[in-house]
């Protein structure tokens, strides 16, 4: 399938600092919400050594070559790309599993997002954890960051770390916040930081909210990205994150959500007309 | 108020610093934890973007006591030496109570 324009595409990385906030889920799922809006979308992993994203696209068991292959020469970076099962407009470039993090460069990476954004209109990067080189490979070739952060204490804290190293760098001209996991039962008895609390403390603009939600880990049991699950809330707010990135405006989602079954089926067709 | 002028906020009446006062009354009325975690992350994030530690900060003021002292009498165990953030701006804060002028 062509790119949809003839313009360079954009390279967006997906970073956080704190691990286990839910980048690689955010990568797996904004990349899969642009390609079902019909963009061609690249998915790029560059946790060496921890590779996840292969296994949340349920394409663990299809990878040829990776990430390290390519800066190495082996083989050419269209020949790594993993076709996606259900979407020929998506692809993933799997990090190398057996290597660390020293065995890619920023310099490579830069390269290397510029060669992807000539044939795909969105280049997706997963980041590692940490601000160390992992992280400068990772942001060395984006123009654009989501900083994803769960409204814990110490997510927030590293949020604002990461911020700070993206504001320093040129290239980023834009970034915002994916907050994840959120509790509107514990945001009800004050109990948990709401989305305002977190955006003043961060001083950072909103890209989406995505509630805490056990059918994540049953999308990712099952390899397939919940934004392809229609009747689920995160999806939803996947799906909006989505439309967001490529340049819609779509009101944030309301988490004090109805909670009679007559309100759920209202909510639903409501959310199915937007 | 621009910082600087905070920082040298000399106020005889020795009331508490600005914006310290309300936060504080509300946090007495409902006792939540995420209160807590913003508060506390407030403070420490001055903490991180400024890199200045509670140590350093704890050495500027006794060289300010010294410089001040030199031309005020001031109550060195009141003076309080504070980051606050006001939206995007850190600044420091400093209330310093006078005992009475040294000059003229």
């Amino acid at each position: 399938m062509a790119k949809t324009t003839k313009n360079a595409g954009r390279v967006i990385v997906i970073t956080s600092g704190k691990g286990g906030v839910g980048k690689t889920t955010t990568t797996a799922n904004i990349g899969t919400g642009l390609a079902r809006m019909g963009y061609k979308v690249a998915l790029v992993d560059t946790d060496i050594g921890l590779r996840n994203l292969d296994l949340l696209m349920g394409l663990e068991n299809r990878i040829v070559y990776n990430i390290v292959d390519v800066v190495e020469g082996r083989c050419k970076v269209l020949q790594a790309m993993v076709k996606d099962k259900r979407m020929p407009n998506l692809s993933l470039l799997p990090a190398a599993q057996t290597r660390d993090k020293s065995a890619l460069s920023e310099e490579q990476m830069s390269t290397l997002c510029e060669q992807l954004k000539q044939e795909f209109d969105f280049v997706i990067v997963d980041s590692p954890a940490g601000i160390e080189q992992g992280f400068q490979n990772a942001i060395a070739g984006a123009n654009e960051a989501v900083v994803v952060c769960t409204p814990e204490m110490s997510a927030v804290r590293d949020a604002d770390r990461i911020i700070g190293l993206l504001e320093a760098r040129e290239e980023i001209t834009n970034y915002k916040l994916v907050l994840n996991r959120v509790r509107p039962n514990m945001i009800k008895t004050n109990d948990m930081m709401d989305v305002d609390d977190v955006l003043e403390i961060l001083s950072v603009k909103l890209l989406g909210l995505i509630p805490e939600d056990k059918d994540i880990i049953i999308s990712t049991n099952k390899g397939e990205p919940i934004v392809t699950s229609d009747d689920s809330l995160a999806g939803q707010g996947y799906r909006n994150i989505a439309r967001r990135v490529a340049g819609e405006d779509v009101p944030f989602m309301n988490l004090d959500a109805p909670t009679s079954f007559v309100d759920k089926i209202k909510g639903f067709f409501n959310r199915s007309a937007s | 108020m621009g910082w600087l002028s905070k920082l040298f906020n000399l106020d005889v009446t020795n009331k508490p610093a600005e914006g310290s006062g309300p936060s504080a009354s509300s946090d007495a009325e409902v006792v939540s934890s995420k209160k807590d975690a913003c508060k506390r992350l407030k403070l420490v994030l001055m903490h991180d973007r400024t890199q200045l530690s509670q140590d350093v900060i704890e050495q500027m003021r006794d060289e300010l006591v010294e410089v001040i002292s030199k031309y005020v009498e001031i109550d060195k165990e009141a003076l309080e030496l504070n980051l606050e953030s006001e939206s995007d701006t850190i600044a420091l804060v400093a209330n310093i109570p006078v005992v009475r002028s040294r000059v003229g």
